[in-house]
């Protein structure tokens, strides 16, 4: 009688429900919502799509920091939040395995080493998806303990996190302050100068994490640069606000790093962006506005032209220039 | 092996169905060896402590039941406490202890430094320690006989729904049960089902997508109180409230769980929680929040030590050491000393209510004339101040909860805008966390027992569902597993 009266109409109803939720999660929401970060991994898994690409690897501050339109006509920002070194690792070795010679632009933060040991950054819906399709996916998510079997299972993959993708799709389709914009996205107003006060106090009295070096991601990152001598990484650090880089207590040994990879790989280039920019061109002291990022990306466009190393994403044979002894510290000022 | 996990939905099932297809006398082995199985999975050396207590727990029951005189009982009653609640001593409180020893010493200036013992939290030690020792403690005071049948017995300690959080049963109640041959009954069996569905409700639906939004009013950061800092007054107050419904949840959907499984097998164990946050007052509330730890307190804690007397003096006393103690089980550390003292403190305010204001009034003949207080308001009245006391139970220290409740009280620190209440999560987070705590209130519409009878079909399916869509990724711990 239990079989007959619950178990067989609660399993039937239950695969039922589950099915058409996982038929609909996967075509509608994670398929449409451009802006989400699933988005981003299936362009990226997908090995045939965009041969001309040139992808930007980094966290949210990179998310708001390259305007792709101003850049040019091929670049996508790939960042995400919270991306540090686990989920650089994975972005970057997507890029990295694919049969293209365009060049990649990694951000260049200063949390860029950071380890995140329990995976705690690791957005789980964002990988979902892909878990059966990719072999990389689903490794990755074991070397950080985020997978669980029933992300294996048709119907039960999703648990958990439907609604934050509901989140994503309603978040795109209904947020009128935000621009999203090829990968990128961007806040359309600052903040008033009252909350733009209180964030730099609050910064200052929390004071700002050092940049930090590890043995374990450097060598992530060197093992990218030795492994594709055919690929171009530009090590790019983004316009920061004034109050961040006063706060950041070991810049030079930062700048240090970039100068070792340089001088160490012929594929690496290190561009440091030190912006005089003012406070409407940022969203928050952490990241740049619509505004400030259209200007920086126009700037870094003419800078990238200057220095010889923009590309289209359309060379057949990209040639890089010679390496320099120092790496490039560009000054900019706000556009007038 | 988290009743929220993959694992555990396959184990219970299989534990289950093996149950039934055994014969009565195999039962309890195979329970016995689930149950261990099921501690193992966190850290299979700790049951070395379980089997240590229950071989002493057991040995000092044998040997007190041979007793006669109550004197002659005593020897063993202390040594089966001094073994286990130095075995709990020692696991949980070492580190505490010489922390505090060390704060002291800094007070002086002295250049001295406490050692660091490196040990880990058994999970659930806490609760089997008390388990096992009421066994003792009803031999000695004559309630409970002893357990002739060693494997039952460590069944009785180590049964794996109530293994590691509660409900902290008595012998006299779970050991004729583990002995009794159960026969698989449908309405019971349902019955079980709608409690198991309910708790995961409460766990996944309610606790965890709460504490999405708790977790950021408190988070650390570089500072250690990054959170609190940059939280305003409002955020301050709803995290509180927050956390009270997520710490009730949480522990409440593991007690829903424990129950329901346990009644797949048919056996019963004692409900922890009735509807807490329906109290009218502190008395009231402690009847019904973690009704197995409060009841042990009180059994075996508060009316040794007199009880409630005529003396009011010598009531507070008992009130304040029993709600000290209970804080001290909850964690080591002061915030949960501070927390619970405080809820002490208003248990002794409402004692001399009664004996000294009340009667008073009564002498002098204005008990009448006093205007009675709404029941909603007294019940919105202490869930408030009981949701205040549990910021010192989520904070990571006491300075973390002073900052918090200073922004609380502080009118000057009540920013109302959108952003600031609901935090970096958003506007959507923020809904389905009110959502959340409106199907839990709603819920409490539901038959107390959850019996459903010809619609326990629909319940489940509707559960499930809710489940399904609104429930937080289910790998998140159980609060309550720190204790």
């Amino acid at each position: 009688m239990l079989v007959r009266k619950i178990f067989l109409p609660l399993a039937g109803i239950i695969a039922v429900i589950a099915l058409i939720t996982d038929v609909a999660v996967t075509n509608l929401l994670t398929k449409k919502a451009e802006l989400s970060n699933v988005y981003k991994v299936a362009k990226l898994s997908d090995e045939d799509r965009m041969p001309y690409e040139i992808g930007i690897f980094g966290p949210s501050i990179a998310r708001n920091a390259y305007y792709g339109d101003s850049l040019g006509e091929h670049y996508y920002n790939y960042s995400m939040e919270n991306a540090g070194l686990i989920i650089n690792e994975l972005m970057l070795n997507m890029e990295a395995d694919k049969p293209k010679q365009t060049p990649i632009i990694i951000d260049f933060h200063f949390r860029l080493m950071e380890e995140d040991t329990t995976g705690s950054s690791i957005n789980i819906r964002t990988y979902l998806p892909f878990v059966r399709k990719d072999k990389r996916v689903k490794r990755f998510l074991e070397a950080n303990d985020r997978y669980r079997p029933h992300q294996s299972i048709p119907g039960g993959r999703y648990f958990g996190v439907h609604t934050s993708y509901l989140k994503d799709y309603l978040a795109e389709v209904y947020q009128p302050r935000k621009l999203y914009h090829k990968g990128g996205v961007f806040n359309r107003e600052a903040p008033g100068q009252e909350e733009f006060d209180r964030q730099i106090e609050f910064r200052r009295e929390r004071g700002e994490k050092p940049f930090t070096r590890s043995m374990e991601g450097s060598k992530v990152y060197e093992r990218l640069f030795r492994e594709n001598p055919d690929r171009l990484f530009l090590l790019v650090g983004s316009p920061r606000h004034y109050s961040v880089l006063e706060m950041l207590p070991n810049y030079e040994e930062m700048k240090a790093w970039g100068a070792e990879m340089q001088a160490k790989y012929d594929n690496v280039r290190v561009i440091l962006f030190e912006a005089e920019y003012p406070d409407r061109y940022f969203k928050d002291t952490g990241h740049l506005s619509l505004e400030g990022a259209r200007v920086f990306s126009g700037q870094m466009r003419e800078t990238l032209k200057a220095l010889g190393l923009y590309y289209t994403g359309e060379e057949k044979d990209p040639v890089w220039p010679p390496k320099s002894d120092r790496i490039a510290v560009v000054k900019l000022q706000a556009d007038s | 092996m988290l009743f929220n996990s993959f694992e555990f939905l396959l184990f219970l099932p299989a534990t289950v169905v093996l149950y039934y297809l055994l014969p009565w006398r195999w039962r309890w082995l195979m329970l016995l060896f689930a149950s261990y199985l099921f501690y193992a999975s966190w850290d299979a050396k700790y049951l070395l402590l379980i089997l240590v207590t229950t071989v002493t727990t057991y040995f000092a029951g044998g040997q007190m039941a041979r007793q006669k005189d109550k004197k002659a009982k005593e020897p063993w009653l202390w040594f089966s406490l001094l073994v286990n609640l130095g075995l709990l001593f020692y696991f949980k409180y070492a580190n505490f202890t010489l922390d505090s020893i060390q704060q002291v010493v800094d007070l002086f200036g002295l250049k001295v430094h406490a050692p660091e013992l490196k040990v880990l939290l058994p999970v659930g030690i806490s609760f089997y320690t008390f388990q096992s020792l009421s066994y003792t403690l009803d031999i000695y005071f004559g309630r409970s006989k002893h357990e002739k049948h060693f494997g039952i017995y460590a069944l009785y300690v180590a049964f794996f729904p109530q293994l590691v959080m509660g409900p902290i049963e008595r012998s006299n109640k779970l050991l004729p049960q583990l002995k009794k041959e159960h026969h698989l009954e449908y309405d019971r069996f349902v019955q079980g089902l709608c409690k198991i569905a309910y708790g995961f409700f409460k766990k996944l639906v309610v606790a965890d997508r709460l504490k999405l939004y708790v977790d950021e009013v408190h988070f650390t950061g570089m500072t250690g109180v990054d959170g609190p800092l940059a939280v305003d007054g409002v955020a301050a107050f709803i995290g509180a409230f927050f956390f009270a419904i997520q710490m009730y949840c949480d522990f409440s959907g593991y007690s829903d769980i424990a129950i329901g499984s346990a009644r797949l097998m048919g056996v019963e164990l004692m409900e922890n929680f009735k509807k807490p946050f329906l109290a009218r007052n502190i008395s009231d509330f402690w009847v019904r929040w973690h009704i197995s730890l409060t009841t042990w307190f009180m059994d075996y804690l508060f009316v040794p030590m007199g009880g409630y007397t005529p003396k009011l003096s010598r009531t507070a006393v008992n009130l304040i050491v029993v709600a000290m103690v209970t804080g001290i089980w909850h964690g080591a550390g002061w915030t949960f000393v501070i927390a619970f003292g405080f809820m002490g403190l208003l248990m002794v305010a409402r004692v001399v209510w009664i004996m000294r204001v009340e009667r008073w009034l009564k002498a002098k003949g204005y008990a009448s004339n006093l205007p009675s207080v709404p029941s909603w308001v007294q019940i919105i009245a202490l869930f408030t101040t009981f949701s205040l006391s549990t910021t010192y139970i989520r904070a990571e220290s006491i300075q973390a909860a002073h900052i918090l409740l200073g922004k609380i009280f502080r009118p000057d620190q009540w920013i109302l805008s959108t952003q600031s209440i609901v935090l970096k999560n958003g506007q959507f987070e923020f809904a389905l966390c009110l959502m959340a705590v409106f199907m839990l209130f709603a819920s409490y519409l539901l038959p107390f027992n959850l019996k459903f009878g010809r619609y326990s079909l629909a319940f489940l399916t509707g559960t499930f569902a809710v489940i399904y869509f609104f429930g937080y990724d289910g790998s998140t711990d159980f609060f309550y597993f720190q204790f």
